[in-house]
């Protein structure tokens, strides 16, 4: 059984925006492995890199914190951040009940509900079902709680109660 | 300071805009009618110019007898190679400048209010699914609400 820290985007991008990417890396070292779905990660690199292209040239500097900020993503998920891929077949289910409960936010269409947020959650299923001791970092109540109504298993914080002081 | 001498510049680095200051600096207590017919511009381009002067405060209004008038704040810029890199370093924009220009003033307004239901708990969608509503990308959603001071 291994314990596994699920961060959410959020929770990574504030860290990062405060240069505390290392000292995140350092503090959960020795006790969690760390995962993320491949949707969080495509947020983390892809997106941020795609919006620092479109807003390069009006806001260069801009840009060229969020192309580091990509970079630094890019290179924990080769050292230290696990993209875990998500069982679509098996946790089909699980991702359903994850839309339908996410839609009632908003009252959409199951297919409008984020990819991200659903695959947050189905991971955090898969991982427990392996029998992996899950933490999740949330920092959307709303999200939290419906990971919360799918399954009580999984443990949830915020980046700052996490790593007070960061 | 030196974000102060960045607006100073960014104003008086419009020909009409230093114009009109330079014209005020003479013409203390003149009211926008009679700026516009000496220097023979709009009315509505005076008030434009007027209001981005008064908003860098490089000039102020009183009220008399229903007639704003203008007034000169005193100022000096001294610039050298080094100060205005040090005023360009700090002036850097921040993500709800840019916000501000890439949608406009009324999705700042959105996320400020998503900021506000935030910390009162009173949200009804993920994060998500909010920078989705607003029409904002949500890695930028994630970085105005840290400016913020939410995340």
């Amino acid at each position: 059984m291994s314990k596994i820290l699920v961060p959410d985007s959020s929770s990574l991008i504030f860290v990062d925006r405060r240069g505390k990417l290392d000292l995140l890396k350092n503090t959960i070292n020795k006790d969690f492995e760390v995962c993320i779905p491949p949707a969080i990660a495509r947020e983390l690199i892809e997106d941020s890199q795609k919006l620092a292209e479109k807003i390069h040239p009006l806001y260069p500097s801009v840009a060229k914190n969020l192309l580091e900020s990509s970079s630094r993503f890019k290179k924990a998920v080769e050292v230290w951040i696990e993209i875990r891929p998500i069982d679509y077949i098996r946790y089909s289910e699980a991702m359903d009940k994850a839309r339908i409960r996410l839609r009632k936010f908003d009252k959409k269409w199951e297919h409008s509900v984020k990819k991200g947020n659903a695959e947050l959650i189905a991971l955090c299923v898969q991982l427990i079902d392996n029998g992996d001791e899950v933490l999740a970092l949330l920092e959307d109540e709303n999200l939290k709680r419906v990971l919360n109504e799918i399954t009580e298993n999984v443990k949830t914080l915020s980046i700052k109660e996490f790593l007070p002081g960061v | 300071m030196t974000t102060k001498m960045m607006s100073y510049l960014q104003a008086l680095g419009n020909f009409d805009r230093a114009r009109i200051l330079a014209y005020l600096a003479k013409h203390e207590g003149e009211t926008a009618d009679q700026i516009s017919r000496q220097l023979n511009y709009p009315k509505a381009t005076i008030y434009k110019y007027l209001r981005e002067l008064e908003n860098v405060k490089l000039i102020r209004s009183e009220q008399k007898n229903r007639k704003k008038q203008y007034f000169v704040i005193p100022f000096a810029i001294k610039i050298s190679h080094e100060t205005l890199d040090e005023a360009i370093y700090e002036a850097e924009p921040t993500y709800l400048q840019v916000v501000r220009e890439r949608y406009g003033g009324e999705k700042l307004d959105e996320i400020r209010q998503l900021a506000k239901d935030l910390k009162s708990g009173k949200t009804t969608s993920t994060l998500r699914q909010a920078a989705s509503k607003i029409g904002v990308e949500y890695y930028e959603l994630m970085i105005a609400l840290d400016e913020l001071g939410i995340l």
